[in-house]
């Protein structure tokens, strides 16, 4: 097997899947809801992707793909599942979607690392209606208002990782951001307007991002069984430039510093521990954006532990659980919005080598609750990354 | 190797579980950008119409298929319809005295009848009227003939010795009763049936015409049903059909053009033709310019819908409509060309036309009638296609099918308190904004 094995089905995902589906209300929100680039196993150990043990394909802790040996690959899918309900309404709303958040290689070079990420970095899509009434020829008639918005901030960046020595390692990544939305309010005045057909009227407008940011990070090892690392990125402003066509004003937003903090410990042969936090000052973005909404400061938290020596149907498979919360840059209304997890997964080795994982699966799952303001989604989140080595 | 395989169709399970995206939807209205405006325009004629123009002559009355009789209706309408049958069957299909059914042709005809069916409702009369069916004796062309015209063709016209389609050998006269059938038979007897027995000769042919003053009447069809001999079995009486081929219908009033108002319809048929000019900035109402700020730039899509306002006026008597008229818009492509202009494609959204009714042309003469040309107001405001032609400003009002009635349907003119309007319902919104 195995290789070719995995990456067929992988493959076939990525072509059978559209573009990114979004996945919360909250992607209304300010510039949208944060997407994070973390694999199966990170998202399994409620981990920001940060400190974790052994060598990692994270665009948040550039340092840790120095230790990588052997080129690598990795492919995360993120298939969701949420229940949107807003305070004081009954009603429910269901929806689902898979997104793509990471794509990463990493490649020994100039005695170091050289990776490449293309991560999703906010997801904006959402729509809703809002039914009003229009005098048409003099009569008061129903119409509704449809607004649909489709569009995601990626991150494609370009790193370079060392080892200064057999426990330090640090790497710096140089991104790019771009991606696109397109904002379309269509009025629909149905059929039951009394004068005949009348046309529906559609307002729309696309932007196209663009910017810069920095990474760098520093991962060590303490006491043979120690790691820590922390990382810190600085963008510059997120552009929107409208697109030909488009009527709406070109926009920026300021892109707070992103500081980040991660350790794990082995404390028995078999059973990890990782702790990870992040914070980032998002109110200064918050003039930039529109009425609805509102920026703040994000501190985030996550614990987990792993239990490496499990097994499952004779193969290894390690167990992980783990547990975060996070607040979210931004929020509908005034009220700051959070998200908590509850998260358990495992690791499929598919394939190893003198001790080097040369294919895995990593199968992440989490129960969690995202709220802010009136709104309340509890969701489930799965997560399945596929990284291959060696190749 | 099988729990790996296994492993990887569940991690693929998993993610196409979710494959099919569906997009979060707000149960708020607050998350949506501001509403738009829908705001009501009526524009007045100075303000969007010019150089209007009717024209009349557009097909001919044989193109219907039907007829029209009329006595002194509304005191001057006189009408009468003129039919010329099909060839006579040539063989008919008969059981023998074994009951096999045989085709039989050696047969002969010894008389028969004509129907005539009309339409009710468009016909006038309430009670009986008295009706002559007669043979016609004068060389006559039914593209062509008119009144006084028996054949107006290039290079050969004659005139009938008697207006009208006269003079007739008369036949038959009867009374036909609305309220007891929507049909007559003139029966006929052998001799008069042989009259019309070789469509090729150019005199055979048969008038039916109304003896009663002060009617008018529809006819939608006809024919001639003719008792059949057979050879095989004398006992049976087939009764075959020579279809009516041609019908037309010859009338003595020549309807002037409005010198103030507008004509649709009619056989041959009118046209109504105008210029359109659609603004391309508004100033105002102060609702619209305090939601978007003024002057605005008008666009397509902001025209949710437009039409043109008409006032409905009643015509002459003799040409009122009895029965729905179907309108049709289209734009006028060589205006230069007019009255021959070839005309685009229909602007009504309906394919049968607009359909409006015949009391809007009598008791509620003054009634708005809205003919829908949202395509093209916004064809207008879109200003050239991509090949860089401008869109046509001219349009043609006419009836869906021409001639589709005698009658015509007419509407007030520019200059008056009912001139015709332009009606806009306009949605508009701030340009769309990034949150």
């Amino acid at each position: 097997m195995t290789k070719r094995a995995a990456i067929v089905p992988l493959v076939c995902l990525l072509l059978g899947a559209g573009p990114l589906g979004a996945q919360s209300i909250f992607s209304s929100a300010g510039i949208g809801l944060p997407v994070e680039g973390l694999d199966g196993r990170a998202r399994a150990l409620g981990s920001f992707g940060i400190g974790l043990q052994g060598p990692m394909l994270s665009p948040t802790d550039p340092a840790a793909s120095a230790r990588f040996p052997l080129p690598s690959g990795v492919i995360v899918a993120q298939p969701s599942w949420v229940d949107l309900t807003e305070q004081g309404s009954p009603d429910h709303r269901y929806f689902q979607g898979t997104r793509f958040p990471l794509l990463g290689l990493a490649y020994p070079a100039f005695q170091g690392v050289v990776t490449v990420y293309l991560t999703s970095v906010f997801d904006q899509g959402f729509d809703g209606e809002r039914p009003v009434n229009v005098v048409l020829g003099g009569v008061t008639v129903p119409a509704t208002d449809r607004f649909t918005q489709d569009g995601s901030v990626s991150q494609l960046a370009v790193g370079y990782a060392r080892r200064l020595d057999a426990r330090t390692a640090v790497g710096i990544s140089l991104a790019r951001y771009s991606g696109r939305v397109d904002r379309n309010l269509t009025r629909d005045y149905g059929t039951s307007t009394g004068i005949g057909r009348v046309e529906p009227y559609v307002s729309a407008g696309s932007w196209r991002y663009s910017g810069e940011a920095v990474t760098g990070g520093v991962a060590t090892d303490l006491f043979g069984s120690v790691r820590i690392a922390a990382s810190a990125t600085w963008s510059s402003d997120l552009r929107a430039d409208a697109t030909s066509g488009t009527e709406g004003s070109d926009r920026t937003y300021s892109v707070p510093l992103q500081l980040r903090l991660g350790a794990s410990s082995v404390l028995t042969p078999g059973l990890t521990v990782s702790a990870s936090a992040v914070r980032a000052d998002w109110s200064s973005t918050g003039a930039n954006i529109g009425a609805g909404s509102s920026a703040g400061t994000v501190l985030g938290f996550g614990a987990g532990i792993e239990l490496s020596r499990a097994r499952l149907l004779g193969r290894e498979a390690p167990l992980r659980f783990g547990y975060r919360r996070v607040g979210l840059p931004f929020a509908i209304g005034t009220e700051d919005a959070h998200e908590r997890v509850f998260a358990g997964g495992l690791a499929l080795i598919l394939n190893q080598s003198n001790g080097v994982v040369l294919a895995t699966v990593d199968l992440g799952v989490e129960n969690g609750k995202r709220s802010g303001g009136t709104f309340t989604e509890d969701f489930w989140r799965g997560t399945v990354s596929l990284r291959l080595a060696g190749f | 190797m099988r729990s790996t395989r296994a492993a990887l169709i569940a991690a693929t399970a998993i993610t196409l579980a979710a494959c099919q995206d569906e997009t979060p939807t707000s149960l708020g209205a607050d998350l949506l950008p501001p509403q738009p405006l829908t705001i009501e325009l009526e524009l007045p004629w100075s303000q969007f119409g010019s150089n209007l123009a009717v024209f009349g002559g557009y097909s001919r009355p044989s193109r219907m298929r039907e007829g029209v009789v009329a006595k002194a209706y509304a005191d001057t309408l006189n009408a009468n319809t003129l039919v010329r049958f099909a060839s006579y069957p040539a063989s008919a299909s008969v059981r023998d005295s074994d009951g096999t059914l045989r085709t039989d042709t050696n047969i002969s005809f010894f008389g028969g009848y004509f129907v005539a069916f009309f339409d009710t409702l468009a016909s006038t009369n309430t009670g009986p009227v008295t009706l002559q069916f007669g043979a016609v004796q004068t060389a006559w062309h039914p593209p062509s003939a008119t009144w006084t015209s028996a054949i107006d063709t290039v290079g050969d016209r004659r005139a009938w010795p008697e207006p009208g389609g006269g003079p007739i050998t008369p036949m038959v006269t009867i009374d036909w009763n609305p309220t007891v059938a929507d049909s007559v038979q003139f029966f006929l007897d052998s001799a008069q049936v042989a009259t019309w027995s070789d469509p090729t000769d150019p005199t055979t042919g048969a008038r039916l015409e109304l003896l009663t003053d002060g009617a008018r009447l529809r006819v939608v069809g006809g024919a001639l049903r003719l008792n059949t001999r057979s050879s095989i079995n004398p006992d049976t009486v087939p009764i075959l059909t020579a279809q009516a081929q041609q019908v037309t219908f010859i009338y003595d009033v020549t309807a002037a053009p409005p010198a103030d108002g507008m004509r649709v319809g009619g056989a041959p048929a009118w046209r109504t033709v105008l210029d359109v000019a659609v603004p391309a900035q508004l100033t105002g109402p102060p609702a619209l310019c305090a939601a978007v700020g003024c002057p605005f730039t008008l666009q397509p899509r902001h025209v949710s819908y437009a039409a043109l306002g008409l006032r409905t006026r009643q015509p002459e008597v003799a040409f009122q409509p009895t029965d729905s008229v179907r309108l049709d818009v289209r734009p006028v492509l060589a205006r230069s060309a007019l009255p021959k202009s070839p005309l685009g494609t229909s602007l009504v959204p309906d394919p049968a036309g607009l359909l409006v009714g015949p009391a809007l042309f009598g008791a509620q003469a003054g009634s708005l009638v809205e003919v829908p040309i949202t395509n093209y107001v916004r064809a207008i405001l879109s200003g050239p296609d991509p090949a860089g032609r401008p869109p046509p400003t001219t349009i043609a009002i006419l009836s869906s099918n021409e001639p589709s009635s005698f009658t015509f349907a007419e509407f007030f003119g520019p200059g008056g308190p009912n001139e015709p309007v332009l009606k806009l319902v306009l949605t508009v919104s701030p340009p769309m904004e990034l949150q």
